[in-house]
């Protein structure tokens, strides 16, 4: 009898062991199904989805359609029975491109086909000519110097990610140049240096920025006229939306699901964020349209002026001050459409920062693992909401295939018609579940280090 | 008995011989000069970038046919002209098109050559869209007139020749006009928001083009990004009327003066006889006409000068054409036609090339049927593609011929097309997108080498293509 009573404790213990190790399987398994299910069964998840492009189409900071947008969100989600819905006030930047045109005058005349990057000064009202100068990036720009970029339009020839794109205008600028060409089809916003000159920076297509190489390469000057009116308006009042479902339990702690409102001016937003922003409100109306009550309340946010300045996020912050504290996680959507494979979790080392709260995620994950959409990986869970995030809220980023995406990202092709209604509604599934079980599953995951 | 064998091989006649035996080591001495040639892709280069896009009309075709004369000249070709061509004088001018309803859009849009302008105001209607113009009858004038037809058609998969989207371009407009309709919009190929342009062409009588069919209204006719297109589509399948405000300032001028350019290498036997090969130097007014067909001509061009710099001069003359106006009239071509009037007879085989620069698989030959109607021509095509086996150039199939040799072929000349991989073209033609930077310099070479080993063989073998049945 004393002989066995070691082995009972082993024996219990050892159950206890597996039992919290598949308890969040096991508790969340069935409901997971019925979300999956439904989430995939839902022939009209693209839905608003369409409408917000197709009849709002695209929104940038400051533009009548984003507001249009704001108020059209809120309605949503009032119809569709969320609580708290409200569209708390964001003073954001607005800045309006105008007529836009770059034409290479030597040494033959063809006309260029650009974009302005977001947030660029204009040229005086005749434009501006200059001589082409082609130069691969920021450390080459410098290596030149003042004596040869100085009155002349810099392009810079990197592939489209590249500190040059936010940096270089300024430093070009400050080495005397009228202008700034991108050889990359994207538009994006640039963040000039408050104490340094302010020249107009556009992206211009790969076919002409190559061929502008190739003439300079091969001897013959380059000269290109560059016409902006984009300009610099006084900051106008914006909105973020908010809407709940409240928690049985907890309702002061929340899990916020969400992605941006606004787009750049061009395309239709529909990967960069409409797609996010929808497949978050869809996930949460799904919860609730299966009935499901999670112990803590749910918050889907539209959070407006991600791409140039991000007083969105910022606002949102302000506006929770202490209930900080209160918020459980964040969920963030904004990597386009395609087959979501899991999501990014906190910071690069958040699977040391804090070890047990990143197993509890990937467990949650596990719940994903049959429809691919799993994978939990540190880093890129932050960023987006940083107000939350930078003060000890974790974040998650969903993660896709990433395949197509940045073909169209930022560009006039960003359209609904790139939507695929499955991999829509993984989207949707892969957000319901996370949110659903980050809200209900007994210990908050912030506790868990 | 030795000696016999030898005597006997020494005497036969050339014919004798298989075109292997022949030419196998020509064609080997071609295929390496051309991989190591750079001037063909620097010509093109040139063209593209110093030039840039040549429609009919237009002051930079001009000067494209003074260069091209000038760097056949120097480059050590004989006979050197450029023939006069009288050709149409389409000019787009400003053009735009906007979404007005149910929201305000700018709409990427491109006309279609030869397309008539809307008046200066430009013109408003509601959006029907409609698969296919074979679909325009059964819809009626009552639905049809007063209204913006946008033709739906998908044919972005892999290739523009989608019969849908060739009928909406040909007869699209003429059919939709002669029901009332206002004006067409036809979905382009390839997405990405760059759309496509290319010829109206109702109808082709005598081989002459006519871009609307004759007694019908000639409505305004352009393309449509696919982004665009699919938008329009879902907001009318969706219940929400779209409204589109239309400008097009696209006029047609008086007939130009233009230019076909041709050089030669004369023939060491039989001079008269002649091996055409070329492409046509005109191109749509967008991009740089780099594969649509830039690549041709300085390919076509190149292949001679390949022969030549070997110190190689075949039995009858091989002729480089540049035809003009193969977009949008086919005048140069017609104009070569009757320039050789009936020296047609000596007009050995037309080849072109004109399906851009991707990697070539061989040349189609002839009719459809071509292997049925001249079997032993069919196998000796066959021969000399094998030639090109090492380059993977040489599969010979029927289907010869091209916009600009068609007139030739139309009279008897055997017709030669050069067939690529075929596999990004189609994203590319017509569009801005068409630009140097799409060619990939050993594919640009294999071509060289491709129609440098036909046209040299074509010009040298004993027997002429002709006579064989």
């Amino acid at each position: 009898m004393l002989k066995k009573i070691p082995i009972c404790v082993a024996l219990l213990i050892g159950f206890a062991l597996m039992a919290k190790a598949g308890s969040m399987l096991e508790q969340y398994q069935s409901v997971v199904q019925k979300l999956i299910d439904a989430a995939l069964a839902d022939p009209n998840s693209t839905a608003r989805l369409e409408y917000l492009c197709d009849r709002i189409g695209n929104r940038l900071s400051g533009s009548a359609s984003l507001e249009r947008a704001v108020e059209w969100s809120a309605r949503e989600m009032r119809n569709a029975g969320l609580e708290n819905v409200q569209t708390p006030p964001v003073m954001v930047p607005h800045w309006v491109r105008g007529a836009e045109s770059a034409m290479m005058i030597a040494p033959i005349r063809k006309e260029l086909v650009i974009i302005g990057l977001g947030m660029s000064v204009g040229t005086p009202p005749g434009g501006i000519s200059g001589e082409v100068i082609p130069v691969k990036d920021v450390n080459e720009l410098a290596a030149i110097g003042r004596e040869k970029i100085a009155g002349k339009i810099v392009l810079f020839t990197p592939q489209a990610k590249s500190p040059t794109v936010e940096a270089g205008p300024s430093i070009a600028g400050s080495l005397g140049a009228l202008a700034v060409l991108i050889h990359t089809p994207h538009t994006r916003g640039i963040s000039y240096d408050e104490d340094k000159l302010k020249i107009p920076a556009a992206a211009v297509s790969a076919e002409d920025a190559l061929m502008m190489k190739r003439l300079v390469a091969a001897g013959t000057p380059v000269r290109v006229h560059l016409i902006m009116d984009d300009h610099q308006g006084p900051d106008v009042e914006s909105h973020n939306v908010i809407g709940e479902l409240r928690g049985s339990e907890k309702p002061q702690e929340i899990v916020v699901v969400g992605g941006h409102m606004d787009t750049w001016d061009i395309g239709q937003g529909a990967q960069d964020d409409g797609s996010g922003t929808m497949a978050a409100l869809e996930a949460v109306l799904l919860i609730k349209k299966l009935g499901l009550h999670p112990r803590r309340t749910i918050r889907v946010l539209f959070f407006v002026n991600e791409e140039n300045g991000g007083a969105g996020e910022r606002a949102y912050g302000a506006m929770i001050g202490d209930a900080l504290k209160n918020h459980v996680a964040t969920i963030v959507d904004d990597r386009g459409a395609e087959k979501p494979t899991g999501f990014g979790f906190g910071a690069r080392d958040q699977d040391k920062q804090t070890p047990r709260a990143f197993e509890t995620a990937t467990e949650i994950g596990k719940l994903l693992d049959t429809i691919g959409a799993g994978k939990m990986t540190a880093g890129g869970g932050g960023g987006h909401i940083a107000s939350v995030t930078n003060h000890g809220v974790l974040g998650f980023g969903i993660n896709t295939v990433n395949v197509y995406y940045e073909q169209t990202n930022h560009t006039n092709a960003d359209s609904f018609d790139k939507i695929a209604s499955q991999d829509f509604q993984l989207h949707v599934a892969a957000l319901a579940v996370l949110s659903y079980v980050l809200a209900d599953m007994p210990k908050r995951l912030s506790e868990l280090k | 008995m030795k000696t016999l064998i030898v005597a006997l091989l020494v005497l036969a006649p050339a014919e004798s011989q298989t075109i292997s035996e022949q030419y196998t080591e020509t064609a080997q001495k071609l295929i390496a000069a051309a991989l190591g040639d750079t001037e063909g892709l620097a010509r093109l280069q040139y063209l593209c970038d110093r030039i840039g896009n040549r429609l009919s009309g237009s002051a930079s075709l001009e000067r494209a046919i003074v260069w091209s004369a000038a760097q056949m000249r120097q480059a050590g070709l004989s006979n050197v002209q450029t023939p006069p061509v009288r050709v149409p004088h389409w000019v787009r001018e400003k053009e735009s098109a906007i979404m007005i309803e149910p929201l305000e859009k700018p709409l990427n849009m491109i006309g279609l050559g030869m397309s008539v302008g809307t008046p200066a105001v430009g013109i408003t209607g509601e959006v029907l869209p409609v698969e296919n113009p074979g679909l325009l009858a059964a819809l009626g004038r009552e639905k049809v007139a007063g209204k913006i037809v946008l033709f739906t058609a998908a044919n972005d998969a892999t290739t523009y020749r989608t019969p849908g989207y060739r009928q909406a371009v040909t007869v699209g407009p003429s059919r939709a006009g002669a029901l009332g309709a206002i004006a067409v919009l036809v979905r382009s190929g390839y997405a990405l928001q760059n759309p496509r342009t290319t010829g109206l062409d109702a109808s082709t009588d005598n081989m002459v083009v006519k871009p609307y069919a004759d007694g019908v209204p000639k409505i305004p006719a352009a393309a449509v990004s696919v982004e665009d297109a699919l938008m329009m589509q879902r907001l009318v399948e969706s219940g929400t009327p779209v409204r589109v405000h239309l400008t097009m300032q696209a006029h047609q001028g008086p007939d130009a003066d233009s230019h076909n350019v041709m050089g030669e290498i004369v023939g060491r036997e039989r001079p008269q006889e002649v091996v055409v090969l070329g492409g046509h130097l005109d191109s749509w007014d967008v991009g740089q006409g780099a594969n649509d067909d830039g690549s041709g001509i300085m390919a076509a061009l190149q292949a001679v000068l390949v022969i030549k710099k070997l110190g190689l001069q075949p039995r009858r003359t091989i002729r480089v054409c540049f035809w003009v106006n193969e977009e949008n009239g086919f005048a140069g071509g017609r104009a070569y036609r009757t320039m050789i009037g009936d020296a047609i007879r000596d007009q050995i085989a037309a080849i072109e090339m004109d399906n851009g620069a991707e990697k070539p698989v061989g040349f189609g030959f002839g009719a459809a049927d071509q292997d049925k109607r001249t079997p032993q021509a069919f196998a000796r095509a066959v021969e000399i593609g094998k030639l090109l086996e090492g380059i993977g150039g040489g599969e010979i199939t029927t289907r010869g011929g091209g916009g600009d040799i068609r007139y030739l072929v139309h009279d008897g000349v055997p017709g030669f097309a050069v067939k690529t991989v075929e596999t990004l073209y189609s994203n590319w033609h017509h569009t801005s997108d068409d630009t140097f930077d799409k060619i990939v310099p050993r594919e640009f070479q294999l071509n060289v080498a491709s129609l440098a080993v036909l046209s040299y063989v074509l010009a040298d073998m004993p027997k002429r293509l002709n006579d064989l049945k």
